[in-house]
């Protein structure tokens, strides 16, 4: 049945443009050693050179001579793997907190779902500034600093949804057979609702890989890689004399970003014909 | 007890676990925080470890950790929030003199994002499917998409080189003319810039919503009845169709404060505008727990304010909502 709805979220026209877009930026971003091997930091040109001057520089320079298009492949991959990771933490702590307290009720649903309104109250972005000045920008520090405000969302999803199940003929008759409430609602409730969450993956991405950008643009993230955010924060500098070097960067967070959303669109379209 | 009353007292019971849960998980986090303000600000200006202690006893960073969460606890109440060791000035006045700034910027950006978004909305809802539909729809993808601080930068750089129109920084001309109407003219022209940063992809929610909402409006039995009827499509479109849409889309208004918040950190950054976001930022730089303490409370009080807003507005044009019975 998953498998059945990815395959006609791809043929939506969202979908199909929007998962080659994406696959075209994934192949990117792991090739990126093979493709600009050497440090994306290396200074190679003179500084400032405009895109397409140069063959071998084909976005120009930044300010101080690097590769404005080395220090972007490289860049890709630290990105979406914080977004992907982020999605999939929120995603699983989520969903696991929404099927527990849809199906245990009472106390247990009382204190986490205070605990999402709590969460949802506070502005997620400040939170994230805030964990990550507590915890560093290491790759574990990023992905809990824009998880924590993340798995809301599937959590509410799944819980509404093993509401609806809860009295199913198939969780019932699990349950008559002796096994804990928990286990019930981990392995034969939630797998019913995946679908429903999935969709929200793509959302809780997008937002990540935005949000991650937003703190290295603000000089949060970790100096010592490439990060299209910090690129475009050290662009300011020189952007009125020479734009392409926030452009470029910008571009590639903006497409990657669009990707993403146009990925999500085609999954809930196909969510939506599948339920009517 | 009238309906808004009983409103108010649902969303206050709700709201005061909701604040504790902030204060004791934003307290318990700044904890972990390696370091204090006391020792990024001797970082800065140098002095010994008597001059810490001291220092730390008047900010009310000294003791155990219980003693501090006391502190904390207490002074909450008093609606004290310390003082903040950037600005040596009390965290109340600081938030004070920056939360206007956020405020306007916060409100021009709704009205902004509703007044476009609701429009294209009701262009693309008035026909779904059709192509012009498809074109604002993906126009509105577009604009989720673009990072709002990068949004900015490009349009610092479009109207500060290309065609130098609008201001491109804060929110007041240094030699503006007297008079509280060109005050308020120049002001509204600084907003312009930061506000379509900020609003661009708010734009596409409003669109989304209402569109949303029109497309199952179009099935409802009210709508065939209205055009059996021989009610002209006018009507038909903006009596049945899109204003029953439109009610969701004031809840979109209070659900996005809290991100609105969050992108103004980054906005008003770009902008140079003096605001509560730019204050977070300040306030995470310069590790000024009490502070980020107080923006994080102080954010956390707003949304919970404007959410209550949205709730009273919705019962007033929603007449089931908060009903005895329901």
């Amino acid at each position: 049945m998953r498998d059945d709805l990815l395959g006609r979220a791809a043929l939506t026209i969202e979908g199909l443009i929007g998962l080659s877009l994406l696959m075209a930026a994934a192949a990117l971003a792991l090739a990126a050693p093979l493709l600009l091997p050497g440090d994306p930091f290396d200074i190679v040109a003179r500084p400032l050179l405009r895109p397409l001057a140069d063959p071998a520089h084909l976005l120009g320079t930044d300010r101080l001579g690097r590769d404005i298009l080395a220090m972007i492949v490289h860049g890709a991959r630290p990105s979406l793997m914080t977004a992907l990771s982020v999605a999939a933490v929120a995603l699983g702590f989520g969903m696991a907190a929404g099927a527990v307290a849809g199906m245990l009720g009472g106390i247990a649903d009382e204190v986490i779902m205070r605990l999402a309104d709590a969460v949802q109250t506070v502005p997620s972005f400040v939170v994230a500034l805030a964990v990550v000045s507590v915890l560093g920008p290491s790759l574990p520090g990023l992905i809990a600093a824009l998880a924590i405000s993340a798995w809301t969302a599937p959590a509410r999803v799944v819980r509404s949804e093993v509401l609806r199940l809860r009295g199913a003929a198939f969780v019932e008759s699990s349950l008559l057979l002796g096994r804990g409430r928990i286990p019930v609602a981990l392995t034969v409730v939630l797998p019913n609702a995946v679908t429903v969450a999935l969709a929200l993956g793509a959302v809780i991405v997008a937002g990540a890989l935005l949000s991650e950008a937003a703190l290295s643009f603000l000089g949060l993230g970790d100096p010592n890689r490439p990060s299209w955010g910090a690129l475009i924060a050290e662009g300011r500098q020189v952007m009125r004399t020479a734009p392409h070097v926030i452009i470029a960067p910008g571009m590639a967070l903006f497409v990657t970003v669009l990707a993403v959303s146009l990925v999500g669109e085609g999954l809930a379209k196909a969510l939506s014909k599948q339920t009517s | 007890m009238s309906r808004s009353a009983r409103i108010v007292v649902l969303r206050l019971a709700g709201a005061v676990p909701t604040l504790l849960i902030v204060a004791l998980a934003a307290f318990a986090l700044l904890e972990f925080a390696p370091g204090d303000a006391v020792d990024a600000y001797l970082a800065e200006t140098g002095g010994d470890a008597g001059y810490a202690a001291e220092l730390r006893r008047r900010l009310g960073l000294g003791g155990t950790a219980w003693e501090r969460l006391a502190g904390f606890l207490l002074s909450l109440g008093t609606l004290d929030l310390g003082r903040s060791v950037v600005f040596s000035r009390p965290v109340v006045s600081v938030i004070a003199e920056r939360l206007p700034n956020t405020l306007l910027l916060m409100a021009s950006t709704t009205l902004f994002a509703a007044g476009l978004g609701l429009l294209a909305g009701m262009l693309a809802g008035a026909r779904p499917g059709s192509w012009r539909d498809r074109g604002l729809s993906m126009t509105a993808l577009a604009f989720l998409a673009a990072p709002n601080f990068w949004l900015g930068l490009v349009l610092v750089v479009a109207f500060a080189v290309s065609w130098p129109l609008l201001p491109v920084a804060g929110l007041r001309s240094l030699n503006a003319p007297p008079g509280l109407a060109a005050a308020v003219l120049d002001t509204a022209w600084h907003l312009v810039l930061p506000t379509i940063a900020l609003g661009a992809g708010y734009v596409a929610l409003y669109l989304r919503t209402l569109r949303a909402g029109m497309i199952t409006a179009w099935q409802a039995d009210h709508v065939r009845a209205a055009q059996a009827r021989g009610v002209g499509d006018g009507a038909v479109l903006w009596r049945a169709v899109t204003r029953p849409a439109l009610l969701p889309t004031v809840v979109i208004a209070g659900q996005n404060i809290g991100t609105l918040l969050g992108g103004s950190v980054v906005v008003e950054t770009v902008f140079a505008i003096p605001g509560m976001g730019r204050l977070a930022y300040e306030a995470v730089t310069g590790r000024d727990t009490p502070l980020l303490l107080g923006v994080i409370l102080s954010a956390t009080v707003l949304v919970l304010a404007v959410n209550l807003l949205v709730d009273l507005l919705l019962a007033r044009l929603d007449p089931r909502i908060g009903a005895a019975d329901a």
